[in-house]
């Protein structure tokens, strides 16, 4: 009974904790806004669930059944990624905020902890859904296709899809908390990786989010009233550029048949992941630093002792400070250039996961790069050089406030012009040197277009990470959008959004230009909300 | 050199249209020397601080530093300010040296003025050995010990030290009271802190601030006349504590042989027995202060 009841206070703590901030607020508005989207209207140039062709786009009516599976879908897949955001600081909280120790000298067992954050998290994600759900009602009286609202036809999919997902999502970011090494900056990357690979294998082998089965059934449907239809016409998720007098053709779909396997398949995912929540427990440090195989990469969140490195013992001093003049205190740009170049040799020094070895493995990222064959140098190792600093660029704009040194930094003079271009500057610099073994050898080969792509790479990075860091105040927004853009982009050669000129076509294309312009708006931003972030007191 | 002059006309501060006043209608001018800033935790001393540093922006009300507006033009100030405040954080993967090297850069110190500058810093704030370890690894101690050395990394014409001496030990204490009082002749030093011994060997000037109010502005000698005639020594059983505590404000308790030897602060003597103390503290006084504004000062 004590342990129920130690179990509700935990998630209750923690759900009014995490719905009380700002991120859950911007993470709903887009879960809404994306639940606007996700049911385009018939003259609308995209299209989100069907099956098309150059002149007919076959698709489900707008009732009950069609609008709640095809939202509960879209939401499956866009909350598994940012759910994720949402929720995996659960455990972080405790450790910054010292209230950890607390709940550690508790008879709160390791199990019913990660267990209850577990369920706080999913709690969390549950409201995310309940409000989406409450769109999607929304959705289809706008849409007006049919006024008549079948609840348990809209609401059955988030139930039976959703939620079962929600549940491992929360319980993976517990998990992830609980590992020392997945806590920071590299969770948040891997994590984005782990949904880019696991969605389409996992949708295929155990269908995680109920798609198969679901568009199986649509498919049926509408081959039943349009035999004309080519299966592999199918479309899930944004179809763009839709010609505007395309033929709308619809058909009637009776909803989900709820069988046996599909509840045996969400059963399954429910129970993994009441597993991983558990097994999270297992190697659970209980907030003692001593018991961490990691080094966190943020600091505790006051000044509390971690270790005590002297004895004071001191004979009186008798220092003088002497007075300084005002030629003695004109600033200079090339100390704090030098100075915010060392922050981040430091941090170098000191990379998540390569821990000491930072150096090494830049250095030989670079001269990899200048060595190896031009194609590979430039299709793998430019992409895996910029990959390794990505927790580098990701405290810019935001160090200030995750080592809270705020106070001292922004109380100082014209920090606007000589701080934030400093910083800014140093992340550019970075890119350049952790990039210089590809540029060399793509000048080498007189490859001068690609090597002012690649420029234009070195500058765009750190001005979405001082942008996004700046304006988000996390270095998250960073990291997982940068996940993204690297692995679509340059990886998997969608030229649009190569934006460091890896792909041959993205140069003859002239896509840096675009990301030039884009450099000059992201640095405009970063200082109009610095100046923003300093003046509002 | 212009004459230093910090004026605090009229400030409120309010940080929801939900919440009370962190500060009333407070106003303050401060010259050279040092002022020593009291209050209770929450009077809205670190508001203060925070509305002179430039980081928060007052609700109503100007501050002018040398005649010029530091919320229209805050660059004025920051130009010639050293900031301690109550709750900062340092760079984990830094050593003290580069850590001061990055806040002299910041300040604009000259490099080779900043070097000597951090050697003579480190060394008052005695962290030499220490200043090649990684800040991560100090203590809660020596991080304030290196948030007093950048607070006067550029020689600041205005410091600010907010809460400075917690966490320092009582040597450190002593030495930081000493450097306030070497600095104080030609600049404006403001002093806030809860402890009463900070601002009793330190301060010539004194404020009382609570509930975001001025109770109080005076030096420190006015301030204990104050209270003159006002605290009494009463020795009770200890069974009467209670008792006592329900009725009297205890600024202090020995227990000796024939009883417990208390001193109340009090208009009037709390009983026939009690006799007037010699010599009330700066404590005894700061507390009558507080507790007359409150209206819990026994008549």
């Amino acid at each position: 009974m004590n342990g129920l009841r130690a179990l509700y206070a935990l998630m209750r703590a923690g759900y009014l904790n995490k719905v009380r901030t700002y991120r859950f607020l911007i993470v709903l508005g887009l879960t809404i806004a994306a639940g606007y989207i996700f049911v385009p209207a018939p003259d609308a140039n995209y299209v989100t669930l069907g099956w098309g062709s150059s002149t007919t786009f076959y698709r489900g009516v707008y009732d009950s059944a069609w609008i709640g599976a095809m939202v509960a879908m879209l939401t499956g897949i866009f909350l598994a990624l940012t759910g994720f955001y949402v929720v995996n600081d659960t455990i972080k909280r405790d450790d910054q905020t010292r209230v950890g120790q607390i709940i550690a000298t508790t008879p709160l067992g390791n199990s019913t902890y990660t267990l209850g954050n577990t369920l706080c998290n999913f709690m969390v994600l549950s409201t995310m859904n309940a409000i989406i759900f409450l769109t999607a009602i929304g959705m289809q009286l706008v849409r007006g296709e049919d006024l008549t609202i079948n609840l348990w036809a809209l609401m059955a999919p988030f139930l039976g899809l959703v939620l079962p997902v929600m549940f491992l999502v929360s319980a993976v970011a517990v998990m992830f908390e609980t590992r020392p090494v997945l806590r920071g900056g590299v969770g948040n990357v891997a994590y984005a990786f782990i949904w880019m690979f696991s969605l389409p294998l996992l949708s295929e082998s155990v269908d995680l989010f109920g798609i198969n089965t679901i568009l199986s059934s649509m498919g049926a449907a509408g081959l039943a009233r349009y035999p004309e239809i080519a299966h592999n016409s199918f479309i899930l998720g944004y179809g763009g550029g839709f010609p505007m007098g395309r033929t709308l053709a619809t058909f009637t779909w009776d909803g989900i048949r709820w069988t046996t396997q599909i509840l045996q398949t969400r059963l399954l995912l429910v129970g993994l992941a009441t597993g991983i929540a558990l097994l999270a427990s297992v190697r659970f440090s209980r907030f003692d630093p001593a018991r961490e195989t990691g080094k966190t990469t943020e600091p505790p969140l006051d000044v509390l002792d971690v270790k005590e490195v002297d004895e004071y013992t001191v004979p009186p001093l008798q220092v003088q400070l002497k007075p300084l003049g005002e030629e003695e205190l004109r600033f200079r740009f090339g100390p704090m250039l030098l100075a915010e170049c060392r922050l981040i040799l430091g941090e170098l020094r000191d990379v998540p996961v390569f821990g000491r070895y930072g150096y090494s493995v830049a250095g030989a990222l670079i001269v990899a790069g200048l060595l190896l064959p031009l194609d590979v140098a430039r299709g793998m190792m430019l992409p895996l050089a910029w990959l390794l600093p990505v927790l580098i660029w990701s405290k810019l704009g935001t160090r200030e406030t995750r080592y809270r040194t705020d106070q001292l930094v922004f109380s100082s003079a014209n920090i606007l012009r000589r701080q934030l271009p400093a910083a800014w500057l140093a992340g550019v610099l970075l890119a350049v040197v952790t990039g210089s073994g590809v540029a060399l050898n793509l000048a080498l080969h007189g490859e001068w277009p690609v090597v002012l792509a690649v420029a234009v790479g070195a500058l765009f990075i750190p001005s979405l990470a001082l942008c996004l860091g700046v304006w988000t105040g996390s270095s998250k927004s960073f990291e997982f959008i940068y996940a993204l853009l690297w692995y679509i982009g340059p990886l998997n050669q969608v030229e649009p959004l190569d934006f460091m000129g890896a792909l041959p076509g993205s140069v003859e294309a002239g896509i840096w230009q675009i990301y030039l312009t884009i450099t000059i708006i992201l640095v405009g931003l970063a200082f109009i909300g610095r100046k923003w972030q300093i003046s509002r007191g | 050199m212009r004459p230093l002059r910090l004026l605090i006309e009229n400030v409120s501060k309010r940080y929801k249209a939900s919440e009370p006043y962190a500060l009333r209608d407070l106003s303050l001018e401060i010259g050279p020397g040092i002022l020593g800033l009291l209050g209770p935790n929450g009077a809205g001393k670190s508001t203060l601080m925070r509305i002179i540093a430039t980081i928060t922006k007052p609700t109503h009300g100007t501050v002018l530093w040398n005649g010029v507006d530091i919320n229209k033009r805050p660059d004025e100030i920051r130009a010639v300010l050293g900031y301690l405040p109550q709750d900062f954080g340092v760079y984990p993967n830094l050593n003290a040296d580069e850590f001061l090297r990055y806040m002299a850069a910041i300040k604009g110190v000259d490099p080779d003025v900043a070097k000597e500058r951090i050697d003579d810093l480190l060394a008052f704030v005695n962290l030499i050995e220490a200043r090649k370890r990684p800040l991560g690894d100090y203590s809660g101690g020596m991080k304030q010990r290196i948030g007093i050395a950048q607070a006067l990394l550029n020689d600041p014409r205005v410091l600010i030290v907010d809460e400075p001496t917690v966490g320092l030990d009582t040597e450190g204490r002593v030495r930081f009271r000493h450097l306030l009082a070497e600095l104080a002749g030609d600049r404006v030093v403001i002093l806030s802190t809860h402890i009463v011994s900070d601002v009793e060997a330190a301060a010539n000037d004194i404020a009382i601030i609570n509930r975001g109010r001025l109770l109080v502005r005076s030096s420190p000698e006015e301030l204990l006349k104050s209270v003159e005639g006002k605290v009494w020594d009463w020795v009770i059983p200890s069974a009467e504590l209670p008792a006592a505590k329900q009725r009297h404000l205890i600024s202090s308790i020995v227990r000796r042989e024939d009883g417990l030897h208390t001193r109340v602060v009090a208009e009037k003597s709390p009983a026939g027995e009690a006799r007037p103390a010699s010599s009330p503290t700066l404590e005894e006084a700061y507390l009558y202060c507080i507790s007359s504004h409150r209206g819990a000062v026994a008549e």
